[in-house]
């Protein structure tokens, strides 16, 4: 009789199956045992895989038989890849992704491919062409998008860990709405070869889990150069497990004063409070500071996206892969006339060209900040995950949910999500810990330490329990 | 040239045949409402001076990466796999629209 691996972190399932204590085999024939069993409630998978497609030989891997799901928007080999998507939903990849074939390579065996908003847009999950992903906290609410149905996933351990995908909040907003761990990048740490793209100039990939232990271990697997991803980082690879003991007394932390302007829930403004108390007993200094430019950060957002996807997405014609442009649905209709329009004749300067000053703008507001203070602490949402429907109707108020996620991907500089405490109703909230370009190493021993002392206040161990049998 | 921010309904259509998009006549009347309120709220950025802001193209300063011609094999599909997700091929070739006449 094999034995209980719920909610065994990644460390646990890999000493286990180092020593034969489980099998891989059972390892992920538990996990896709599961993923099924609750699928049909969450809708967090597109795909979800009888077996393994991969041979696990990398017994010498530091993942060997350790099973993942991936956001759909990235090629795995064989294994079909929608982007959540009607117009590729027939699409069966050719090549790898450089992530999956890194992670592959660790031994990490493929699980399924996770639900998320049609090509990345959203922030619900409420545009997947497949239906929107359920929050696992309590069904009526979203999961928080793009990257929903693998924040779900994890909530719910169907999966150990994730592999999202950030652009302007993609990986940082569903964690908080789900109460997980999630890691947007500095942009070219992590190769995007092989996802598919949203908008160039900001996409990101990362890891998502549900402690930061397992946040570090994915991330030193992944991080590094390669040649195939032309905005790729140069250094070959990076350590991130050595640095987690740090402590973080003399630490000095700034607290953006924009983030707690108008329309932050009091609920979240607390527990962010709450949480920055604890670094305080630490040993860490948190100051005030200003970031002045927050309030414009979402119209330089979507001028940029729309304008790069709108360039990225022309090439689904239907003629070499998937279906014709009449698939499209209303989200990437609507960003694909957008940004056809800000790129137009007469409009470029006005429009793209403004959004690329205001992202220097927005570097410079970050870079006083870190001449002043190591880290900023924010919270990731100004509010819990909303009711599905609340606002898809309403484009604007959906983009706005962005608004503490965005200056990040501006920035181009790294952003730790971790659960900070329940609402009210019984739902995740989040806080975001941001250091400066390539400061991985820095944000990941903060929120460690942070763990460490609160256990994030049992967040994700409540969020399973739903989900034991 | 007119006023920005004033998206007209033949904007709409024309913005939709720049991104290869055919739409009904009540799409046309969603996005134009949809679309006006997206424009009208970017327009915030009109607040700032950027007269002497240098654009960023992306965040991080990485300057680009070139392989020398012959250098990179490893990638290339043989002609059978290129087609394989193709619906329309003949004589292992894509079939296209006739795009003159």
């Amino acid at each position: 009789m094999i034995m209980d691996l719920f909610g065994k972190s990644l460390i646990e399932l890999q000493e286990l199956i180092k020593t034969k204590k489980v099998s891989s085999k059972e390892v992920f024939d538990y996990f896709a045992k599961r993923s099924k069993k609750y699928n049909p409630k969450l809708n967090a998978f597109h795909t979800l895989l009888d077996k393994p497609v991969t041979e696990s030989s990398a017994t010498g891997g530091s993942l060997y038989g350790i099973p993942f799901s991936m956001k759909d928007t990235y090629n795995t080999k064989g294994v079909q890849t929608t982007a959540s998507s009607r117009v590729i939903d027939d699409y069966i990849p050719p090549y790898n992704a450089t992530v999956y074939e890194r992670l592959v390579k660790a031994g990490a065996v493929l699980l399924g491919k996770s639900n998320c908003d049609a090509w990345g847009h959203g922030s619900s999950t409420e545009n997947s062409d497949f239906g929107v992903t359920k929050n696992p906290w309590n069904n009526d609410y979203v999961a928080g998008g793009s990257s929903g149905g693998s924040a779900a996933a994890l909530s719910a351990y169907l999966s150990p860990f994730e592999i999202g995908e950030d652009t302007g909040g993609s990986i940082r907003l569903p964690a908080a709405f789900c109460g997980v761990v999630g890691l947007k990048v500095t942009y070219g740490l992590v190769s995007r070869y092989g996802c598919i793209a949203y908008a160039s100039s900001l996409d990101t990939v990362g890891p998502m889990t549900t402690s930061v232990h397992d946040m570090a271990a994915i991330l030193e697997i992944i991080a590094g150069n390669d040649p195939y991803d032309a905005t790729s980082t140069f250094t070959k690879s990076f350590s991130y497990l050595n640095t987690l003991d740090r402590k973080v007394s003399g630490l000095k932390i700034g607290v953006p004063k924009e983030y707690f302007g108008e329309g932050i829930d009091p609920e979240v403004e607390r527990k962010t409070k709450e949480a920055l108390g604890i670094f305080e007993k630490l040993g860490a200094t948190v100051k005030e500071i200003s970031l002045p430019h927050t309030k414009y950060a979402i119209a330089a957002y979507y001028l940029l996206v729309t304008s790069e996807t709108s360039s990225n997405l022309a090439r689904y014609d239907g003629i070499r892969f998937g279906n014709d442009r009449n698939f499209f649905a209303a989200e990437a209709k609507r960003r694909l006339m957008l940004g056809g329009y800000t790129l137009s004749a007469g409009y470029y300067d006005q429009y793209y060209k403004k959004a690329q000053k205001v992202r220097t703008i927005f570097r410079e507001d970050f870079d006083d900040a870190f001449k002043d203070v190591d880290l900023i602490i924010a919270p990731v949402s100004p509010t819990p995950a909303f009711k599905i429907g609340e606002k898809i109707n309403n484009p604007l108020q959906m983009y706005l949910s962005d608004i503490h996620t965005v200056p990040v991907n501006l920035t181009g500089i790294p952003s730790l999500s971790v659960p900070i405490g329940l609402s009210k109703e019984g739902l995740p909230i989040g806080m975001q810990i941001m250091g400066n370009h390539f400061q991985e190493d820095k944000i990941l021993n903060v929120g460690y330490q942070f763990e460490q002392e609160t256990n994030f206040f049992d967040v994700i161990k409540k969020g399973r329990e739903k989900y034991k049998d | 040239m007119r006023k920005r921010g004033e998206l007209t309904k033949a904007d709409i259509l024309h913005i939709a045949r720049l991104a290869n998009l055919t739409l009904t006549d009540k799409e046309v009347e969603k996005y134009h409402g949809q679309l006006s309120e997206t424009i009208k709220y970017v327009e915030n950025l009109d607040e700032l001076d950027t007269t002497n802001v240098k654009p960023t193209s992306h965040s991080t300063n990485v300057t680009n990466v070139y392989f020398e011609d012959g250098t990179e094999n490893t990638r290339l599909f043989s002609q059978e796999k290129a087609l394989k997700n193709a619906k329309n091929t003949k004589n292992g070739q894509f079939v296209v629209k006739r795009i003159m006449e």
